[in-house]
């Protein structure tokens, strides 16, 4: 079996452009939709294949994977609806979750501890500078390391590091507020 | 994963889950990309064709178990008898492709105890005139619930809100639209103009050579440029607007590569008798593209992409194609 390509796409020189849509769609859709909820995600997304598709011939295989380069995109994009995505956070804020997200669908966690800590995190979250959120962001839902996140914004390993640890900070500070269990997480 | 992370992660939740929204993104790359790129009304390769159609294409079109007899000897005979149809396939003043695609879609609908899923299907049709004019032709099939009984104690509703649109049990309207820019047309990965497509070599050696050096224009890494000469000798066969004698060079080419597997006995989605042809869409992955071919007549009644690993077969019915004399019109289900 072909292990070694489970974390790459079919053709990592995007001549395969459907494969690539077809193998990234579902996680550009997630990530978009967790960041400005599914109204606007179609349109970012849509945006940044189309932007993947335009700019293929600039793409370097050797500065970025398919995917990292994707995620960049997709948050350059993400950053033009920062209102959008702070609306949401604040929605969250309000309603605990979700808040851009609600319906029937919504799993219930089970998390009641954390759930209580909801407010104060999607507040801090909401205050964070778009650098600071990006980098936080893609960490968190994403998944991506510290490397990928420096190659999907073209940033330096060490701002990754610098934004991120800023936007710890502001958020452990926010749940320390929030909560005096705090000091047991992270 | 560090708590904070999963605290983040915790806070964000599911998004819910919405089986249309792939649907609906490539329709609007689709919609976005018709007028400025070759990437296109689906007069264009057969992997960009697969691009715009991923979602309305798709799995499981009940699975045609066919107990394939492995035509070993007589595969290359069937292939060069398909090539002799193909020079005498009649010629006219546009050339028309009318496909299908079929998706069956995860998402459940109904209420508790009595949920179903949704089979949505699409007619697209494309012209060229001989004078390269595009037009393109779509229409919304009606939807079917899978679950016929599940769909009645549910209350047997004919509609089913998505989000910028319905499904309905009624079929939409065809509509018909001329396509600016209508070419270049695309051959794996160059971009031809209809002369040239038309100019391409009727000698199946010459017309290989033609299709290798088309997929290195895309910028294939050279060892996969085997790899992709069957579907763009494909894309020749059903798609593009060539002349007789080069879709008969396509198959006597097909005919030629020693991936290229033919079995008789198969039939397509449709139920319609033909032959298969069918070979690895890159050679270290099971992933197989698969023609299912009317000798008789030539025609290509039904690709496949089948094996993906994870994944549905994906299906693209064609309904027609070929040259014409009948005018552009709305798609319609005759």
């Amino acid at each position: 079996m072909t292990a070694a390509r489970v974390e790459r796409p079919p053709d990592e020189s995007l001549d395969d452009f459907p494969g690539v849509f077809d193998a990234y769609f579902d996680e550009m859709f997630r990530y978009v939709s967790h960041r400005l909820g599914p109204a606007h995600a179609e349109d970012v997304v849509a945006e940044t294949f189309l932007t993947a598709y335009r700019k293929r011939a600039r793409y370097d295989p050797a500065r970025a994977a398919v995917r990292s380069w994707l995620y960049g995109i997709a948050t350059n994009l993400v950053s033009k609806h920062r209102r959008a995505e702070v609306r949401g956070l604040r929605a969250r804020q309000r309603h605990g979750s979700g808040g851009n997200v609600p319906g029937p669908e919504e799993r219930v966690t089970d998390q009641v501890s954390a759930q209580s800590l909801r407010p104060a995190l999607a507040a801090a979250i909401a205050s964070l500078n778009q650098g600071e959120r990006d980098v936080l962001l893609l960490m968190a839902l994403a998944g991506l390391s510290h490397q990928e996140i420096a190659a999907a914004l073209g940033i330096s390993y060490g701002t990754v590091g610098s934004r991120l640890s800023r936007a710890r900070t502001k958020l452990r500070a926010a749940l320390g507020d929030a909560n005096p269990m705090g000091a047991n997480h992270g | 994963m560090d708590e904070l992370s999963k605290q983040v992660r915790e806070l964000y939740g599911d998004p819910p889950a919405d089986a249309f929204a792939r649907g609906r993104v490539e329709a609007r790359i689709q919609a976005r990309t018709r007028r400025r790129v070759p990437w296109k009304a689906g007069v264009a390769g057969l992997a960009v064709a697969a691009a715009l159609t991923t979602a309305i294409v798709v799995p499981n079109l009940g699975t045609h178990a066919v107990p394939a007899t492995q035509a070993t000897l007589s595969g290359n005979s069937i292939l060069l008898a398909a090539a002799t149809r193909a020079e005498a396939a009649p010629t006219g003043s546009y050339w028309h492709v009318k496909r299908q695609y079929t998706m069956r879609w995860d998402k459940l609908y109904g209420g508790k105890g009595h949920t179903y899923r949704l089979e949505t299907s699409t007619l697209t049709e494309q012209w060229v005139s001989t004078d390269g004019r595009v037009w393109s032709g779509h229409k919304q099939l009606a939807t079917r619930p899978l679950d016929e009984a599940a769909w009645r104690r549910d209350g047997a509703p004919t509609e089913w809100k998505v989000e910028d649109g319905v499904y309905s049990t009624a079929p939409g309207e065809g509509r018909l639209s001329a396509v600016e820019e209508g070419g270049p047309f695309r051959l794996g990965g160059e971009d031809l103009t209809l002369t040239q497509l038309r100019e391409l070599p009727t000698d199946p050696a010459a017309l290989t050579e033609s299709a290798r050096r088309a997929i290195r224009a895309g910028g294939v890494e050279e060892d996969s440029v085997s790899d992709r000469v069957p579907t763009t000798l494909a894309a020749l066969l059903y798609e593009l607007p060539t002349t007789p004698e080069v879709r008969a060079a396509a198959y006597r080419a097909l005919a030629t590569l020693p991936q290229v597997t033919v079995e008789e006995g198969a039939k397509d989605p449709l139920g319609r008798p033909g032959v298969s042809v069918s070979f690895p869409l890159q050679h270290d992955q099971p992933t197989r593209g698969r023609l299912i071919v009317d000798p008789g007549t030539s025609m290509v009644l039904t690709y496949e992409i089948t094996h993906a690993p994870g994944k549905g077969d994906r299906t693209e019915v064609v309904l027609a194609s070929g040259w014409t004399d009948a005018k552009p019109a709305p798609p319609t289900t005759d």
